[in-house]
């Protein structure tokens, strides 16, 4: 166990959003409600995974709707807490700690001000490795775990226990009804114990996007940000150079697109397409795939370090591209079948990036 | 006639231009006070040209002094913020986030109401009349003068800020009041903080364009004055009282604007050397390509719309140092004493000029002063200073393509004939003075931004009336509707939402009518 301060705060929200792929939505928000619930509450406790008793109940708390909407409709202070009391009461029992489903993007952060007003603690641990577009995509998913029975509620006092067949459905149902809402519900799900916390979660996540956050602001290689993020999110540089054509269309409720970036440096003459949706999910150099879900594609600015998200994307920035290698977990068969390219309507197998010829 | 003035930190330029031609420029130390080096500039243009000041029909100023203001946190006025979005919104006050400094000295007067719309229009809950005849007795009470009103996704359905505004006056009709949709874009938190900026200058604008009408009718000049924006357009004299805040970035905006004008080209780098830095700009289509990520202003988030710019910290002034083996330029700068302390002035500081001059860049000042400097430092800092400048150059680049660019300012000696991927390097006659040239140039621009949903009407008729939007409020700022034409339109799909819901916005622009 250890205790997050203001300055772990905002390293964890810095190495949030490195760890998105272009996902997850904008930190800014979440991380100052955190920063001003240590402020009022004090410190959080952040448990290490084996700290959590078997029987514990762990809940997972996770904002819905879409980042457009997040910058602009904007939380009610207690509407995460009234989602979880809502699932505690209909599940009578209290939580004994809880956790963020997304460690990439702001809900890194959603559980954190909620353990600050509740004396919760918040277990070191997700359930996606970085950020994901669905509910049902998700460590516990593989491993048979429900996400429901789930509460969803809304600023207004709306809210409903959603109870389906499986995961996906989870999902369908939750988006509808978050789209009701005005596209912004506060959701807890997947009540699960210790026990199963232990198997099925992605550990060490949160105190390891803390370590990254610090060593982007206090690292001696701050001056090489590229460099020193290749270390810390052990990423590897795919590609250097500018964004150039980008193309967005809609689809079925989600914004699709896609990118090229011409390169500069050792990979003039080249050219990187990149595909997205809510986050990077596949590139190829000159025809060639070279690397897709659900290793984590980040597009970062090259003179700052700075993650650039899918909307951010423009014309003109200069990049570089980083693959981060998922979690074991995403590796497996179930795991693909959840994220893999074909999750996203990808027609083709999963090579793990390091294993692709280019 | 028209008279361009741009108002930096150092120095005040002015230009007198006729259709497309300088009839005559000056330049001359910035004073104190803000119309000191203006009077300077405009009498001595009318006495080298002897124009009757009643052939000028306008006067176009370009200034910084308000952002000077905020980030020196002086002459700011207490703010009254109110924010529509209850029971939503609260978990981030107005102002969160923002330094103490600032907060105190516009005081720390933040009320929430209700009201507010979700994404597709829909309130979040009705507005409460008796609600906000409470705050605005409160805010009579203190004494607050100026209100900035913001309300969730408002640039989808500006009603409800109208709406709260007039019960606002209602109670309190002495204050001004500045709606957060007519300043900023979707993004509460920024769009806020932009209103909340704009309305603690609202006293420091009316003073500035006051003392502005006096510096003209002094000189009787009759004609009215316009202020450059941001995105190179212009705001009347009304506008500019009441949006300061659109000010903040004219400067960089208004030397690639003239930059462009000189060269007679609409897509190029511009690239502006002054004394202790430099700023690469990119310009498509006449226009300076903007930034869309939120910024930070004299420490505040916000979405303003400003120029995308790269700095480097390189300039004329800038100090050369070489311990026999490294050579460093910057970021330290003998800035506004470079007359004085370069060596070719006869100072004792070895600056970026000195080598323009040692190298045979530049002829300036004493030669000999420079000539006892080693061939080898001459050569490696001619090198860094073209290599630190094709960086900010390339960077500035959208495609592989070669592109032309525009070099302006003082700094320009530093320059040599060419830079690597840049097919043409042009430094125009006037371009001292391009900044000024800029402001003179603008045109009265008018922009939308809303979110559609495609299902409820199609796309093809939701850019029709983006477009028709756009095109009424240039009109309404004072465009020539002959004139006019829209440069930006730019769509943008939400992603999680179904119903093809789109972002759309589009700006259009046109000359001032009668001006030429």
């Amino acid at each position: 166990m250890r205790l997050i301060d203001e300055e772990d705060i905002k390293h964890l929200a810095l190495g949030a959003a490195l760890l998105s792929g272009g996902g997850g939505g904008s930190t800014y928000a979440t991380l100052h409600q955190s920063l001003e619930a240590v402020r009022r509450h004090g410190p959080i406790k952040l448990l290490n995974i084996d700290e959590l008793d078997d029987d514990a109940l762990v809940i997972s708390l996770c904002g819905m709707g879409a980042p457009t909407v997040a910058i602009e409709h904007l939380f009610a202070k207690d509407t995460h807490a009234n989602a979880l009391h809502f699932l505690e009461e209909h599940l009578g029992r209290k939580a004994d700690a809880i956790m963020s489903l997304e460690v990439g993007g702001a809900n890194a952060l959603t559980p954190l001000p909620v353990a600050a007003s509740e004396g919760l603690p918040v277990v070191d641990a997700d359930a996606m490795g970085r950020a994901l577009p669905e509910l049902q995509m998700t460590s516990f998913s593989v491993y048979g775990l429900s996400a429901a029975p789930m509460a969803l509620h809304d600023d207004n006092g709306n809210r409903c226990i959603i109870d389906t067949v499986n995961n996906y459905w989870v999902e369908q149902f939750a988006r509808s009804i978050t789209t009701d809402m005005g596209a912004r519900a506060a959701t807890a799900l997947y009540p699960l114990s210790g026990k199963q916390i232990k198997q099925a979660a992605i550990r060490d996540t949160i105190s390891q996007a803390m370590a990254i956050g610090k060593a982007m602001q206090t690292s001696h290689l701050k001056q090489q940000p590229i460099r020193l993020l290749q270390e810390i999110l052990h990423g590897h540089v795919l590609f250097e150079g500018k964004v150039l054509d980008i193309q967005r269309y809609s689809d079925v409720g989600f914004a699709r697109g896609s990118a090229s970036i011409s390169g500069v440096g050792p990979y003039q003459g080249q050219t990187l397409e990149l595909k997205f949706q809510n986050e990077y999910l596949l590139t190829q150099i000159d025809s060639k795939i070279c690397a897709t879900v659900p290793d984590t594609i980040g597009i970062f600015d090259q003179r700052s370090g700075s993650a650039i998200s899918v909307e951010e994307l423009r014309y003109g920035f200069r990049v570089t591209v980083l693959v981060i290698p998922a979690p074991p977990v995403w590796r497996t068969p179930e795991g693909l079948a959840l994220v893999g390219p074909r999750a996203f309507g990808y027609d083709m197998e999963y090579v793990p990036f390091e294993q692709q010829e280019s | 006639m028209r008279i361009g003035i741009d108002v930096g930190g150092t120095h005040t330029d002015a230009v007198l231009m006729e259709h497309a031609t300088v009839l005559a420029s000056y330049k001359t130390p910035t004073t104190p006070s803000i119309t000191g080096g203006i009077s300077t500039a405009l009498r001595s243009m009318l006495q080298q040209t002897r124009v009757n000041t009643s052939e000028i029909h306008a006067v176009m100023i370009g200034t910084t002094h308000c952002l000077n203001a905020l980030i020196e946190r002086r002459d700011l006025m207490p703010v009254g913020v109110v924010r529509l979005g209850l029971p939503s919104t609260s978990s981030f006050p107005p102002m969160t986030g923002w330094p103490s400094d600032l907060r105190e000295a516009i005081g720390n007067h933040v009320y929430m109401a209700h009201g507010g719309y979700e994404f597709r229009g829909r309130p979040i809950s009705a507005l409460d009349p008796n609600e906000l005849r409470g705050i605005a007795r409160d805010m009579r009470n203190k004494g607050i003068r100026s209100v900035a009103i913001s309300a969730v996704f408002s640039p989808i359905n500006t009603d409800i800020e109208l709406k709260a505004a007039e019960i606002i006056r209602d109670e309190l009709p002495e204050a001004r009041i500045t709606l957060s949709h007519e300043i900023g874009r979707i993004g509460l938190i920024e769009r806020e903080n932009a209103a909340i900026i704009n309305a603690c200058l609202l006293d420091l604008a009316h003073d500035m364009m006051h003392s502005f009408q006096q510096a003209l009718s002094e000189l009787s000049i009759q004609a009215p004055i316009y202020i450059s924006q941001n995105d190179g357009t212009l705001m009347n004299d009304e506008a500019a009282e009441r949006y300061p805040v659109l000010t903040f970035a004219c400067g960089p905006t208004n030397s690639m604007r003239g930059g462009a004008f000189l060269s007679g080209l609409t897509d190029a780098i511009v690239m502006d050397i002054g004394g202790t830095t430099s700023d690469a700009g990119l310009l498509l289509r006449g226009f300076p390509h903007e930034t869309s990520a939120p910024t930070e202003i004299g420490g505040v988030r916000n979405n303003l719309r400003m120029p995308n710019v790269y700095s480097i910290p390189l300039g004329g002034g800038s100090i050369v140092e070489y311990d026999g083996n490294e050579v460093r330029i910057g970021p330290r700068s003998v800035g506004y004493e470079l007359t004085k302390r370069a060596l070719v002035f006869g100072g004792d500081t070895l600056t970026a000029t000195d080598i323009a001059v040692a190298a045979g860049l530049a002829d300036l000042g004493n030669r000999n002063a420079v000539a006892h400097l080693p061939a080898n430092l001459v050569k490696r800092a001619v090198d860094t200073i073209q290599m630190q400048i094709a960086y900010a150059v390339d960077s500035m680049r959208m495609s592989p393509e070669p592109v032309p660019a525009i070099i302006v300012g003082g700094g320009s000696i530093l320059i040599q004939d060419r830079l690597p991927g840049i097919t043409e390097i042009i430094i125009p006659d006037q371009y001292a003075v391009a900044n000024a040239i800029g402001a003179a140039i603008a045109q009265m621009g008018g922009e939308t931004d809303r979110i559609f949903s495609f299902s409820q009407i199609p796309r093809e008729e939701a850019l029709k009336e983006a477009r028709q939007e756009a095109i009424s409020r240039a009109i309404n700022a004072g465009a020539d509707p002959s004139t006019i034409r829209v440069t930006e339109v730019e769509e943008i799909p939400l992603s999680y939402v179904p119903g093809n819901t789109t972002r759309i916005r589009v700006k259009a622009v046109g000359d001032l009518g009668r001006v030429w």
